[in-house]
């Protein structure tokens, strides 16, 4: 078996468990963390809801909330990303998981190559803080723009029948999902790349605290880096990116999946604690490629 | 340098307009569910869903598929004075009524909910309606009753209209 095909099946089986744990009818979290604060009610992800808690945790609303499934898993969301950064969205989240392993079915040259075009992070903070904003501009992107909503309802339809009443703001959220951002984009990651608050909120955390020298970070090491850019081809959500010879990360679109680690063939490139690596001076192409003529 | 910079925050600018023009979308599409609260003291309650309100992803993807909710964190306040075990009941319906409720122990077969309702407290309740795509010229002004029935007794408390406009 090849070893993208190991590395994506690898990655598979963590969504699986994301989609256990978080996703009606299994909600396998929500359920023990239901029967820990002796709460009830359905064990779908809209029992955790982190646009909602997150929304209100930007606006100062988080007060109206009582200690709950929601509040809890918010912070629980937050504690993991100090540490370990956006591992929800790499390693457990089936919301971005299903576009990007749907576009793998199209091919290349009828796919958009979005990521490469148009810097995410201006764009998925602008959204940031338009999803923040909007209680007070009496917009709506909570329940009407939401991913996680969206495949819920997907779930929903061998226990159910149907997919449920479906409003124009769902279908839109749909197209943008599954479809433009997915189905028809490179690395089909456009939603969580632009749309996702969730992601965006952790991405805000990490870029933070992945200064601090006990947290968990993708790293580099230069000295091994060959710039042979197999990782920043496969990245899924466009974070890698080759340019003058060098490997350049953007912490601020990074899931901290580790396909890039995975794929790398000289080692270059690992995940865990002390200095990422990324603002060491750089070794040209040039300079190793001389060293490796005299070895 | 700060060109990058500028054009960063240009981006940011944008996609802050842009996403907020989507909200205003989105919020139009909100009105195309039908939420509603409700008293049980009241003898009747009219919920209009206007047809005429859908945007164009509803009206071409599923514009007889309806939905009338009292939302998720109750929106049925029972203020007869007294504790009630509520039972729903969908009465002369031309079309498909499906009744819901995410409060305990709802029973969708029988309509009967888990618990007594406590005076001044609150449940939930969905009525999806399903209306066919050839019948939906001739659905104006058709009407649903719910009631809302003691479940012990068998007693009428109150009635929800859903009104197809």
């Amino acid at each position: 078996m090849k070893k993208t095909t190991k590395l994506l099946i690898k990655r598979a089986i963590g969504y699986i468990i994301g989609l256990v744990l978080f996703f009606a009818p299994f909600g396998l979290y929500q359920r023990g963390l239901m029967a820990l604060l002796g709460e009830h009610g359905n064990p779908d992800i809209h029992k955790v809801c982190y646009t909602m808690s997150i929304q209100s945790l930007l606006t100062g609303g988080l007060a109206k909330y009582s200690l709950g499934v929601a509040l809890v898993s918010l912070y629980l969301l937050m504690i993991v990303t100090v540490f370990f950064g956006p591992v929800f969205c790499g390693r457990l989240c089936p919301v971005g998981a299903l576009p990007e392993y749907l576009s793998r079915i199209m091919p290349e040259k009828l796919k958009l190559k979005l990521k490469d075009k148009v810097n995410p992070t201006p764009i998925r903070y602008g959204f940031l803080i338009a999803f923040a904003a909007a209680p007070l501009l009496g917009t709506s992107l909570t329940c009407t723009f939401c991913g996680f909503s969206f495949m819920q309802r997907l779930l929903n339809i061998p226990t159910v029948g149907n997919i449920g009443v479906l409003l124009s703001s769902t279908i839109i959220t749909g197209i943008l999902w599954l479809i433009i951002g997915g189905l028809f984009n490179a690395g089909g990651r456009g939603w969580c790349n632009y749309c996702c608050p969730v992601g965006a909120f952790q991405s805000l955390i990490h870029a933070v605290c992945a200064r601090l020298p006990f947290t968990f970070k993708l790293k580099i090491d230069r000295d091994k880096c060959k710039a042979c850019g197999l990782c920043a081809a496969a990245c899924p959500m466009g974070s890698l990116k080759l340019e003058g010879g060098e490997l350049h990360r953007n912490i601020h679109s990074c899931m901290e999946c580790g396909y890039c680690k995975g794929l790398c063939p000289t080692g270059a490139l690992s995940y865990g604690t002390g200095r990422d690596g990324w603002n060491d001076s750089m070794i040209s192409i040039k300079k190793k490629e001389t060293a490796d003529e005299k070895a | 340098m700060w060109k990058k910079w500028l054009l960063r925050a240009l981006a940011l600018a944008l996609a802050f307009a842009l996403f907020s023009g989507l909200g205003m979308l989105m919020k139009k599409g909100v009105a195309e569910k039908y939420v509603f609260t409700k008293a049980l003291s009241e003898e009747e309650t009219i919920v209009v869903g206007d047809l005429s309100k859908q945007l164009l992803p509803k009206k071409l993807l599923q514009p007889g598929y309806l939905d009338f909710t009292s939302g998720h964190r109750g929106g049925i306040t029972n203020d007869t004075g007294k504790a009630v075990k509520l039972q729903v009941v969908a009465d002369g319906s031309p079309y498909d009524v499906e009744l819901k409720s995410t409060s305990p122990g709802f029973d969708a077969l029988t309509g009967v909910y888990g618990r007594a309702v406590e005076d001044g407290a609150q449940v939930t309740f969905e009525a999806l309606v399903r209306i066919p795509r050839g019948e939906l010229k001739n659905a104006s002004g058709q009407e649903i009753v719910v009631h809302f029935l003691n479940a012990d007794t068998g007693e009428n408390i109150s009635d929800l209209v859903l009104r197809i406009a």
